[in-house]
């Protein structure tokens, strides 16, 4: 090999070398990138040190056994995941709008590995957050009814990262815009309130227990806390077909937008 | 028999809306050439090298890159061609050496063999210094180095390159020109989009100039020049009364501008009489001759002539 031997590329490159490789680029991108990191994090201890510190004394009795700290955990984690999960669309976002995202596919002759890797390291992103905003809970007073439901809450909020990270995807390849982008992290942000946040749903108002009752992140929530607190897991079902659907509503997005970009090259 | 060219694009049409963008374009690139596209702003520049590259699909037409076809053989096109997008398509966060390992990764190198490939290229573009260096804080020159790099990861035989030294300072452009024309050896095929019509003379063996979505001319630089003007043989007189002299008596048709009554400029045609006669002229007047050049147009002139609307 040298600058001057001509020869082709090789026929075929392999699809799982290269996931692995744009896996670990997307990863290190994130590490490098503060504001993709930090920010979620920040938000997340915010809204801990502040509800709690506000509410705590209020809503003491709503979970069985537990900290107000508690109750409030899913609702701190899954906001967080709202705007952690969204660096996928934005690592791509970069791709797209300086080019980089069709050399690769030059290169490789699809796209598809590139976002496997920006889905990944958004997934690494938002577990290094959850974990740090659950410790951040631990130094003022939480402490996990058990740990194997504390697990399976933060799998449900990866499973959740993921739905958001893919429809992130689908939105900066179709508009190749920030602000369009952003919109995915936004929306879901701002569900995230229309849920039992800081009461049960029982307990809200008239108009907001109707609009929280059909918002699925209300399930999402609730699976959360009764997975965290032991309790029966009566939103588990809807919460399950809600992540499902939001995932494979992500994995379709992302196809049409990737067969919208090939159709108008 | 005529040598198959490198690239080949025939009645091709690139449609957005009501729009052409290409309009029944034909051209071909010799092998082993340096083919320089020139055009104004919207010409069609890019979007004939997306095209040519597989970025693009045309609204009609074919393009060919080495035999291949790059829509129905889109994938044996890729593995021809290097690309070096108008702006630096990099990872900003990643250094030299990463962005190196990972092109030759998602081309199928395998690991080891993209490593020793990146060693090979850091050195021989100098960017050793560099490799560990996240691209975002190396300079433009340095960063365009790179983005050359990643397109030669794969030996390409067919090397695209849309505006390579736009934003490059005199120095860094020198540079880049001479890496190109090291690289354009053993029938590799540049094909260069710019408006730098200086550069365009320094690196084509064949210049390609688009008007509104069609080629306007193609051919060498001499080739071109020669086509839209004659040699121009002028003289600087060393004082008016010299000048109204061979004005008067030479064969040779010289002519002088009222506001440069010492200059007098003589249009020479391809036939070899012409200049003799002048000399022969000029030889009447030789001790009043100051000054004496031989001219012919320049691409600006080609560019103005053949690409202005």
């Amino acid at each position: 090999m040298s600058l001057l031997t001509v020869s082709p590329a090789p026929a075929r490159s392999a699809p799982l070398p290269v996931t692995l490789a744009a896996m670990r680029r997307s990863t290190r991108a994130v590490l490098r990138s503060p504001t993709l990191l930090v920010t979620p994090v920040a938000q997340s201890l915010f809204f801990l040190l502040i509800y709690s510190g506000q509410l705590s004394a209020v809503g003491s009795g709503y979970l069985a056994g537990g900290s107000f700290v508690s109750f409030l955990l899913p609702l701190i984690l899954l906001t967080g995941v709202a705007t952690g999960a969204g660096a996928a669309g934005t690592l791509v976002l970069q791709d797209v709008t300086s080019g980089y995202l069709d050399r690769l596919r030059l290169a490789h002759g699809t796209a598809t590995p590139f976002l496997i890797g920006a889905v990944f390291a958004a997934l690494v992103a938002v577990a290094i957050q959850l974990l740090v905003t659950v410790a951040g809970a631990a130094l003022i007073g939480y402490r996990p009814e058990s740990w194997a439901g504390m697990t399976a809450m933060l799998l449900l909020m990866l499973t959740l990262g993921l739905g958001i990270a893919l429809l992130s995807i689908a939105v900066a390849i179709r508009t190749a815009s920030a602000s369009s982008t952003n919109l995915v992290t936004l929306a879901v942000f701002g569900l995230s309130f229309f849920t039992g946040v800081f009461a049960p749903v029982d307990e809200l108002a008239g108009w907001m227990r109707a609009i929280a009752t059909v918002n699925p992140l209300t399930y999402v929530v609730d699976a959360a806390r009764q997975l965290e607190s032991g309790a029966t897991l009566s939103a588990a079902p809807i919460a399950s077909v809600a992540l499902v659907t939001l995932a494979l509503a992500g994995i379709a997005a992302c196809a049409l937008a990737l067969n919208h970009a090939r159709r108008n090259r | 028999m005529t040598p198959k060219p490198a690239i080949a694009v025939s009645d091709l049409t690139k449609s957005y809306g009501t729009r052409n963008a290409l309009d029944r374009l034909s051209l071909s690139v010799e092998r082993g050439s340096r083919t320089v596209v020139l055009g104004h702003n919207g010409a069609g520049k890019s979007t004939l090298l997306e095209i040519i590259a597989t970025l693009r699909t045309p609204t009609s037409g074919t393009v060919t890159v080495e035999g291949h076809d790059t829509v129905a053989q889109a994938r044996e096109a890729r593995r021809l061609i290097g690309l070096t997008p108008q702006s630096n398509a990099l990872d900003p966060l990643a250094t030299p050496t990463e962005v190196l390992d990972f092109q030759g990764v998602a081309l199928g190198l395998g690991r080891r063999n993209a490593t020793r490939r990146t060693r090979e290229l850091l050195d021989l573009f100098g960017l050793a210094e560099h490799r560990r260096t996240r691209v975002s804080k190396l300079s433009g020159g340095t960063r365009r180095k790179v983005d050359l790099a990643v397109a030669l990861v794969a030996e390409p035989p067919v090397v695209i390159l849309d505006e390579p030294t736009t934003g490059l300072d005199p120095l860094s452009r020198l540079d880049f020109w001479h890496e190109l024309k090291r690289l354009n050896q053993n029938g590799r095929t540049l094909l260069v989009s710019t408006q730098d019509l200086h550069e365009a003379d320094v690196l084509a063996t064949d210049v390609v100039v688009l008007r509104d979505g069609a080629v306007a001319a193609q051919g060498s630089p001499a080739s071109l020049k020669r086509r839209i003007g004659e040699r121009t043989l002028i003289l600087g007189l060393a004082d008016a009364a010299t000048s109204q002299a061979l004005l008067a008596s030479s064969r040779a048709s010289f002519r002088a501008e009222p506001d440069e009554p010492r200059t007098v400029r003589l249009a020479l045609s391809d036939t070899p009489d012409a200049l003799k006669i002048a000399l022969d002229d000029i030889g009447q007047v030789a001790g009043g001759v100051a000054e004496f050049r031989l001219t012919e147009p320049s691409l600006d002139d080609v560019f103005v002539a053949l690409a202005a609307r």
